[in-house]
């Protein structure tokens, strides 16, 4: 954030990518040092592509995506130099706002197609917005909306390159949503672990725990997720690695294992009330049952 | 698997930006020092939040 004198805002954006990029954002900053409420009056009566980029972001900072979109959208139209900067930031706060449902997935979607089709994005960017829209159709529970991201993403070359993490994650969800594939999925998304994770009980946990999210491979997932109760470092560990047990549990069926398996959680960290609210869950589930 | 709760960490670093075609950056004690040196030589005052959990 950039203020004058007075502390008045002049300037203000989220991140950056490096010193350079730091460097550029203060370079900006002091090139047009009126406050923001001025630069809105100027905007209003000679819209340019500069102050409607500064606006942009000045509303990105306050989460005001709906504004932010807008500004970014003007500062495009205004100065097509900046166009690949501008639809980044847009889709990015498309992404945010569509959180909080400010924009549908069709809004979304639109502006991510027409990234898609802009000549010159490379596999990085394609993979990112692929990684991007399945994020947000699986949060939407809309998850076949993912699909034509996730083939675009996967239909890029990348010759003998080994996967980046992202296309590797990009080709578990790719099975899983598109290929409907379980067993490809847990295989693929196991290539993703290290070489020793089944010594380590925080990546059994986490493989457990995606098998859980995503109802497949159960039987193997409350295995695993024993032996990371046996190898966990601390009761605080044990205690959630046992939660991801009792869930899988849950989800088999076995109501008496799940409901032991909680109270066991509860007993290790008994200043944490999520666990007691576990147990409740399970407890209510197995009396029902 | 319980979800963890972040934990944010959040400060701020004064920098007060001054020199004419090429910036100079000097880190400043405290915001009222960098309010207060701005004002008094027209220059403007970079705030820099870090956020980290």
């Amino acid at each position: 954030m950039a203020v004058n004198g007075k502390g008045e805002i002049t300037d203000r954006w989220l991140g950056f990518d490096g010193v350079e990029a730091w460097v550029a954002s203060v370079e900006k900053a002091r090139s047009d040092t009126r406050t923001i409420a001025a630069k809105k009056e100027a905007f209003a009566k000679e819209p340019n592509g500069a102050l409607a980029e500064c606006l942009a972001n000045d509303a990105a900072c306050v989460m005001d995506y709906k504004t932010a979109v807008k500004y970014f959208r003007t500062a495009r139209d205004l100065d097509p130099s900046r166009a690949a900067y501008c639809s980044d930031q847009i889709l990015s706060n498309m992404f945010y706002g569509s959180r909080d449902s400010v924009f549908t997935f069709d809004e979304v979607a639109s502006e991510a197609d027409l990234a898609l089709a802009a000549p010159g994005a490379t596999v990085d960017q394609i993979e990112s917005l692929a990684a991007m829209m399945s994020s947000l159709a699986q949060s939407m529970e809309i998850p076949e909306r993912a699909a034509p991201y996730l083939k675009a993403a996967l239909d890029q070359d990348i010759g003998d390159a080994e996967p980046s993490p992202t296309r590797q994650g990009l080709m578990v969800e790719h099975a899983l949503l598109v290929d409907h594939d379980a067993g490809k999925a847990v295989k693929l998304r196991k290539g993703m672990l290290p070489e020793d994770w089944q010594q380590d009980a925080g990546q059994l946990n986490s493989f457990a725990w995606w098998c859980f999210q995503n109802e497949i491979n159960l039987d193997e997932a409350q295995k695993l997720a024993m032996q990371g109760v046996d190898l966990a470092r601390d009761d605080e560990a044990r205690a959630s690695i046992l939660d991801t047990a009792a869930e899988i549990s849950a989800a088999r069926g076995q109501l008496a294992d799940a409901v032991g398996f909680a109270q066991r959680a509860a007993d290790l960290a008994p200043d944490k009330d999520y666990y007691k609210e576990q147990l409740q869950k399970f407890t209510a589930a197995a009396e029902t049952q | 698997m319980a979800k963890s709760r972040p934990t944010l960490a959040l400060c701020a670093l004064v920098l007060l930006v001054a020199g004419g075609a090429q910036a100079q950056v000097t880190p400043a004690e405290s915001l009222d020092a960098a309010l207060t040196a701005a004002q008094a030589n027209n220059q403007l005052v970079i705030v820099d939040f870090y956020a980290d959990w």
